[in-house]
């Protein structure tokens, strides 16, 4: 008897634990119907070439997929520019290009660092991917971008429409995207939250309705605010981790970080003809350990990327010492983006020496931090103040220049005395005039100097825009012996 | 003379500060900065701490977003304290 009652309490207890089960799933999901239907949309954005995850977005979306339901990913922009080695891959942008593929990606809205492999290779990416890139606020002009709409319309099963829009942000100093103007040359952009609004006719005959966005949180919430009629926004540009996904006036509104550590997953169920329940969560790919191996196999490839080794120029000695690495590197940023002066900090110049056969890598080494170049008008006497904190740093030389000289004088106590500026000319600095100087990032930030102008990045990396220079066959035969910045009395750097 | 008037009025012209608000401080930064920048910007300590993965940034919402996160004029960002010890990138 005692042994039946242990037989029956097992079943009973289990079954027990079942209805609480779905009493519990009920209290936060409807139940099912007859006729419902339910998508799954898996999304991510700002991936910025951090590929080695998507072995587990496969599998996670693999699974989904084998499971039979309506199951979609999207990709909210910005796969491009973070990564030398998936960035530098040659043809530009091929690594991603084939994954996206492969990962079966529904639809894309371009972020501004998708223009970072130049307009031709981005259209040559959309001529070949499987998915449409979708934007409301990009126009063509020629009509020459492969795969470029303002919308979608997916189906689902039963017949359910699904209608996708897409935008993508802009300055507002130049009301273009976030990437450097000649990469967009030929595109015109209008204003995101307008363009948006106009898509409001989507509305109509389609059951779902949603945007994919490259605009950041903040303005997605906005953007929730004055389109009430959305059922949700899969957003990217401010890598915010959202999770769960938060409801803005009634819209669903998620963004997945950035970097693939996180998939993001919103879940719709739509009944009679609309959404009567949506909730978005965030999966942290950190905690997740099956992969698709087939990606995973992409992925090794692609991270072995041969293109790293290539000679990208030839020097006719090695070129050694922080004078003449931060002079070639000042002198990159001073020609490519038409600059009067252009500094380098020391702790920013990563190698002693170049070889006479620059690579790729060498370049990366040399400049790992991904720092852009960030443009600020100044005057004589602001670049004198932005001398004076480097220098009170270590009392040394600390920036590198090119378009000027200047000369540190100091007492014996190394105390600064006066800071002399000369053209290259040897002629002293015009005290009035204004000067475009360029720096990286980190000094833009970290250094105390004056300057009236708060500046401007010019969406390029100092490590790009050395390999620009090199690979336009610079002229390197200046770099050695070379000094620019001196010491007065000499320092212990001071070698010439 | 005029030739270099006009293009400074240009480059002027072109030039807008974002400013963002990091926990009580207003901090001007240039255009384009990312979170990074601003958190450079806003504190030699904090920036350390930030980088040792004691204290994390987070938006006005209480989002956790990334060093390398982009920002828009007038963006709120707010620095706590955090258990893990692992660097955000």
């Amino acid at each position: 008897m005692s042994g039946a009652k242990r037989l029956v309490t097992g079943p009973l207890l289990l079954l027990g634990l079942l209805l609480a089960g779905l009493a519990c799933f009920s209290c936060a999901s409807a139940p099912p119907l007859a006729g419902d239907t339910r998508i799954v949309i898996f999304h991510f954005n700002d991936i910025h070439g951090k590929i080695d995850n998507f072995a587990k977005v496969a599998a996670i979306v693999g699974n989904e997929r084998r499971g039979g339901g309506d199951v979609f990913l999207f990709c909210a922009g910005d796969n491009f520019t973070g990564n030398p080695v998936i960035d530098q891959y040659e043809p530009p942008g091929e690594p991603m290009l084939e994954l996206l593929n492969r990962l079966g990606v529904d639809l894309l809205t371009p972020g501004n660092h998708e223009f970072d492999i130049g307009l031709e290779n981005l259209k040559s990416f959309a001529a070949r991917s499987r998915f449409p890139f979708i934007s409301a606020n990009i126009s063509d002009g020629d009509a020459s971008f492969p795969q470029l709409k303002p919308y979608v319309i997916l189906e689902a099963k039963g017949g359910i429409r699904i209608a996708v829009f897409g935008v993508i942000q802009i300055e507002p100093g130049n009301g273009l995207p976030s990437t450097h103007p000649d990469k967009v040359k030929g595109l015109r952009f209008s204003e995101p939250l307008q363009a948006a609004i106009k898509m409001k006719k989507l509305r109509q005959g389609n059951q779902v309705f949603l945007a994919l966005t490259h605009l950041g949180y903040a303005i997605d919430r906005k953007l929730a605010e004055r389109l009430p009629q959305l059922d949700a926004i899969i957003g990217g540009h401010s890598h915010t981790r959202v999770d769960p996904a938060e409801t803005v006036n009634g819209v669903l509104v998620a963004q997945a970080g950035s970097d693939n550590r996180f998939l993001g997953r919103v879940d719709l169920l739509v009944r009679n003809g609309r959404v009567v329940e949506k909730k978005g969560m965030l999966i942290d790919l950190k905690e997740w350990h099956e992969e698709d191996s087939e990606v995973k196999a992409m992925i090794v490839r692609f991270n072995q990327n041969p293109a790293f080794a290539r000679v990208i120029a030839v020097a006719p000695f090695a070129i050694e010492g922080k004078e003449a690495l931060g002079s070639l590197m000042t002198d990159s940023m001073r020609q490519l983006h038409n600059l009067d002066v252009a500094f380098q900090n020391e702790g920013g110049i990563r190698l002693n020496r170049l070889s006479e056969e620059i690579t790729l890598k060498d370049v990366y080494t040399l400049d790992p931090f991904g720092n852009q170049v960030v443009e600020i008008a100044m005057s004589a006497e602001d670049i004198r103040s932005l001398i004076r904190d480097s220098f009170r740093k270590g009392n040394e030389i600390d920036l590198q220049v090119s378009g000027i000289r200047y000369t540190v004088r100091t007492d014996s106590e190394r105390r600064i005395q006066s800071i002399e500026l000369s053209g290259a000319d040897g002629r002293p600095l015009p005290e009035d005039k204004v000067f475009k100087v360029g720096i990286s990032s980190y000094v833009a930030s970290s250094y105390n100097f004056s300057h009236k102008d708060p500046g401007r990045a010019l969406n390029s990396t100092t490590a790009e825009t050395l390999i620009h220079f090199l690979e336009g066959g610079a002229d390197l035969s200046i770099y050695r012996n070379i000094q620019r910045a001196f010491q007065d009395p000499p320092g212990r750097n001071d070698r010439y | 003379m005029g030739g270099d008037l006009l293009i400074i009025i240009f480059f002027f012209k072109e030039t807008i500060a974002m400013h963002i608000n990091v926990n009580d401080k207003t901090v001007e930064v240039f255009s384009g900065a990312c979170v990074r920048d601003v958190l450079r910007k806003y504190s030699k300590i904090t920036w350390t701490q930030m980088q040792k993965g004691s204290k994390a940034v987070f938006d006005g919402r209480g989002h956790e977003v990334a060093l390398d996160g982009e920002l828009s004029e007038g963006a709120r960002l707010l620095i706590r304290r955090v258990r893990r010890q692992e660097p955000r990138s």
